[in-house]
């Protein structure tokens, strides 16, 4: 029989346009993204901690400083106790992935069959679209299958996969990134910006 | 493709085409050129204009006069603030549309926050603007019939004015775009999103060029789709566009069966003019197809491609990499194959025919038709 998991509620936050660190200090695992995508890889790292049922303890630290913006990034997952031998906490290895090749893709159309998409090369820090590709809809989790559409973006990495028993796996993983909503006083802004700019190219002002 | 720069006396068209995009180089004579759109060149990763009047030891501060935006997709506009930055003493032209109130709004927004890695045609077109404030130069609108540009190259050749003027877009297609655009500007809490690839063409600019006794079509990204005063059937029809005909035609829409309309052949092109256009590849689609390459090459013997037709499949990635896509049945290819170009010159007199010289990767459209079958 299973012992009961607790619970627990990840919440943090952070200016929309600032990096953010997410760390698992014990498996020496650590990812720096922007926070919009933040949600996304939380999720990804907590499943995968849930689903192995090892892990110990997770550290979340943020360079967050103060701004006018903030998301709410909020994901929780069971993780079983952590086992206390006398002073010291067990840790264990965790998996690691090395991505050999990552993409930024944005959908173009969708078929039956495939996702036509446009690809941005990460890896060589390109930031114009490269390459295309037609993915079939079966590369794409359930849940992600659901959330697509013309103009959807997703982060693509393909690599290695390194078990701590040693195996070692080649896997491709697509996340789909879930955006942010528009605020008012973004649009407000916009706005501002764009009557700015028609008096200058209409009226020279 | 010759890599010297034309005599003053020669007027020199190069149309650009790596396999999405496009940029056509004018030199109108005595060292004064003209940009229409822009793309990059795949080897040195700039605008492919810049890149060639470098490699043949022009100057584009001085001697680039004109630059025309025909729309804000992306395969017409990549690299274009770039360019523009080193034109500083160049006129620049877009689409009157693109500068009203609702589009600009909806510029701004898109661009408002960088969500992104990839850049897009409203990113490049925001830069352009912002650079444009910088220098408190303010564009040229083109519209239906209205003349751009207007160059009395030297004293010696009183037949070599060479003139610009813009067939598109109509009133209507203004209209309808704005109309458009409003109904993109998103809401509050509403979804961000990346804009996907805009799929009407309805602002291009088609342009009419004339340089002495020359006259050129440069045909955009234009569109025909049967309905009054739009499109091909709006520039055909108007009583106050220039009547003469046309040597030479940059095919509109990458010479595919919307962007084709039997007057344009009959009415503002010679009988057999050399015809360039400029492949088109995207999410699996393709232009022009082979059906539009055998109308084509039924209008006239002369028809060209800048580049080939299919793009490979990527090269030099890891081999872990390209077996995992191997067996997941995904294709990811290139989407901007090695840059390719169609060179035509002649003299300013308009006495010698074309000359046609073609780089590596472009060919005869009787060629590319070849190649689809292979």
């Amino acid at each position: 029989m299973n012992k009961p998991l607790r619970n627990l509620d990840l919440t943090t936050s952070a200016p929309l346009d600032r990096d953010v660190v997410l760390s698992d200090a014990s498996a020496n695992l650590e990812f720096r993204e922007s926070s919009s995508v933040l949600k996304d890889l939380v999720t990804a790292q907590m499943d995968r901690f849930a689903k192995q049922r090892k892990a110990e303890r997770i550290a979340i630290s943020t360079n967050v400083t103060q701004g006018v913006r903030f998301d709410t990034l909020s994901s929780t997952v069971e993780i079983p106790p952590t086992p206390v031998l006398g002073m010291a906490t067990l840790t264990r290895p965790q998996a690691t992935f090395s991505p050999l090749q990552e993409w930024e893709g944005y959908v173009v159309s969708l078929t039956d069959t495939h996702v036509l998409a446009n690809l941005v090369d990460l890896t060589s820090e390109a930031t114009r679209p490269g390459q295309q590709a037609e993915i079939p809809r079966e590369e794409f989790s359930d849940a992600d299958i659901e959330k697509l559409s013309e103009g959807s973006v997703f982060r693509w990495a393909i690599g290695y996969q390194r078990l701590p028993g040693g195996t070692k796996t080649r896997v491709s993983q697509i996340i789909v990134r879930d955006l942010p909503k528009w605020i008012a006083s973004e649009l407000d802004e916009a706005k501002q910006r764009a009557a700015v700019l028609f008096k200058f190219l209409n009226r020279g002002e | 493709m010759d890599l010297k720069p034309p005599l003053e006396t020669e007027v020199e068209i190069t149309i650009f085409g790596p396999g999405f995009g496009e940029c056509i180089l004018v030199h109108a004579g005595f060292n004064e050129w003209i940009v229409v759109d822009s793309c990059l060149d795949s080897t040195s990763g700039r605008p492919a204009a810049l890149s060639h009047l470098e490699s043949i030891g022009v100057d584009p501060a001085s001697a680039i006069k004109f630059v025309l935006v025909t729309h804000w997709h992306d395969d017409h506009i990549g690299g274009m603030a770039e360019l523009l930055a080193a034109c500083t003493r160049a006129e620049f032209a877009c689409s009157a549309a693109l500068t009203q109130s609702e589009f600009l709004k909806f510029l701004e927004i898109l661009n408002s926050r960088s969500l992104f890695k990839q850049s897009s045609g409203a990113s490049e077109l925001h830069r352009i603007f912002s650079l444009l404030r910088t220098r408190h130069q303010r564009p040229k609108f083109a519209i239906a019939d209205r003349p751009l540009l207007r160059l009395a190259s030297d004293p010696r050749t009183a037949g070599s004015i060479c003139e610009l003027v813009a067939l598109s877009p109509s009133d209507l297609e203004i209209q309808r775009f704005l109309q458009a655009v409003s109904g993109l500007i998103p809401q509050t809490n509403s979804t961000k999103f990346r804009l996907p690839s805009p799929k009407q063409n309805d602002l291009s600019v088609a342009a009419w060029l004339s340089v002495g006794p020359l006259q050129i079509l440069l045909g955009a990204d234009l569109e025909e789709r049967g309905i009054a005063g739009r499109g091909w059937i709006a520039v055909v029809g108007s009583p106050t566009r220039p009547q003469a005909q046309a040597s030479l035609f940059k095919m509109a829409h990458h010479g595919s069966e919307t962007g084709h309309f039997d007057p344009v052949w009959t009415r503002m092109l010679d009988a057999r003019p050399v015809a360039v256009l400029t492949p088109w590849t995207l999410g699996g689609s393709q232009l022009p197809s082979a059906g539009d390459c055998r109308r084509i090459m039924g209008l006239t013997p002369f028809a060209y491609s800048t580049s080939r037709p299919r793009p490979q499949r990527v090269r030099n990635l890891p081999a872990p990499v390209a077996r995992t896509l191997r067996e997941g049945n995904i294709v990811v290819t290139d989407s901007e194959p090695p840059t390719g170009s169609v060179q035509l010159r002649t003299s300013i007199d308009g006495s010698a025919p074309w000359k046609v010289a073609l780089s590596a990767e472009a060919m005869s459209l009787t060629d590319y038709l070849r190649a689809i079958a292979r």
